[in-house]
């Protein structure tokens, strides 16, 4: 009688699990990972002179481009 | 660490449209987003004023937390960017930017609200750096081949700076200093946070007008 009872919720739930909802929040593993701009992209489109090396490199390629904005540095010049 | 920041000195900009039309032809933008524009305020009145407009790239951006699916994420040198395979469109993020930087692509017959699609800081995507799958999904990515924003560099007054926060800030100081006038920089506060006590590096935050 007991085994027959045990069995029984053994069913039920098995049953039941179909009602279980998927998780549909955004995992981990399905955020892709972003590959850091100083590793640098396709050479052919480089910036002139400029070879992707390492991210100091990078970063110094990216200070002395934005002086190209700088109108008062280019006049004392 | 470079902090990537957006600038618009408005005493400068002349609402010539040059930003917009660079980031549309270098992206290839579709047709009814516009990842930047040119917005002028008191249009017509004498004083007025044309800033640039985009994604500024938030310290603390409003769109990173009420995305239900979490698809944004920020780069090491803080750029907002997103992963469009996550977006569903449900367009949240465009009512929490207080700069109407997310834009929605028209797709299909009954012109069906597409994926987000913002400005980059020409800085691609997910994707790998300079793949196809990034240039079709998010555009060029300029700074993996070492430049900067298309819409900044190409600016031909030199209104909207774009870089390295601390470079474009220190350009823009030098003009306050030259010119007497114009420290207010649109949107720095809101974007960018207050400006910390004793530091230099940093403009005034101006006034909204």
């Amino acid at each position: 009688m007991i085994g027959r009872g045990a069995l029984g919720c053994v069913l039920l739930a098995a049953a039941l699990a179909a009602c279980t909802e998927n998780a549909q929040t955004t995992s981990a593993e399905a955020k892709k990972s972003d590959v850091p701009g100083w590793k640098g992209g396709n050479p052919a489109y480089n910036a002139s002179g400029w070879v992707a090396s390492d991210q100091a490199a990078w970063e110094s390629q990216l200070r002395t481009r934005a002086q190209a904005q700088n109108d008062y540095a280019a006049a004392v010049k | 660490m470079a902090r990537m920041k957006f600038i618009c000195d408005a005493e400068r900009c002349i609402e010539c449209n040059g930003c917009v039309t660079a980031c549309k032809a270098e992206h290839d933008v579709p047709w009814g987003v516009n990842r930047r524009r040119v917005v002028t305020l008191n249009d017509g009145v004498a004083g007025e004023r044309s800033i640039s407009v985009a994604c500024m790239h938030c310290s603390d951006a409003p769109c990173m937390a009420v995305c239900p699916v979490d698809c944004f994420y920020r780069t090491d040198e803080g750029v907002v960017l997103h992963d469009k395979d996550i977006c569903i469109g449900c367009g949240y993020c465009s009512y929490a930017c207080p700069f109407g930087a997310p834009q929605f692509p028209s797709n299909g017959t009954f012109g069906l609200r597409g994926k987000m699609d913002k400005c980059t800081f020409c800085a691609g995507g997910p994707e790998d750096n300079g793949s196809q799958a990034e240039n079709a999904k998010y555009g060029r990515n300029r700074l993996a081949e070492g430049k900067l924003p298309a819409c900044a560099e190409m600016c031909s007054t030199k209104a909207l700076l774009g870089g390295d926060g601390d470079v474009v800030a220190d350009i823009l100081r030098t003009r306050v200093l030259n010119r007497g006038k114009g420290s207010e920089v649109w949107g720095w506060g809101t974007a960018y946070g207050k400006p910390t006590p004793g530091s230099n590096s940093t403009p005034v935050e101006g006034k909204k007008s």
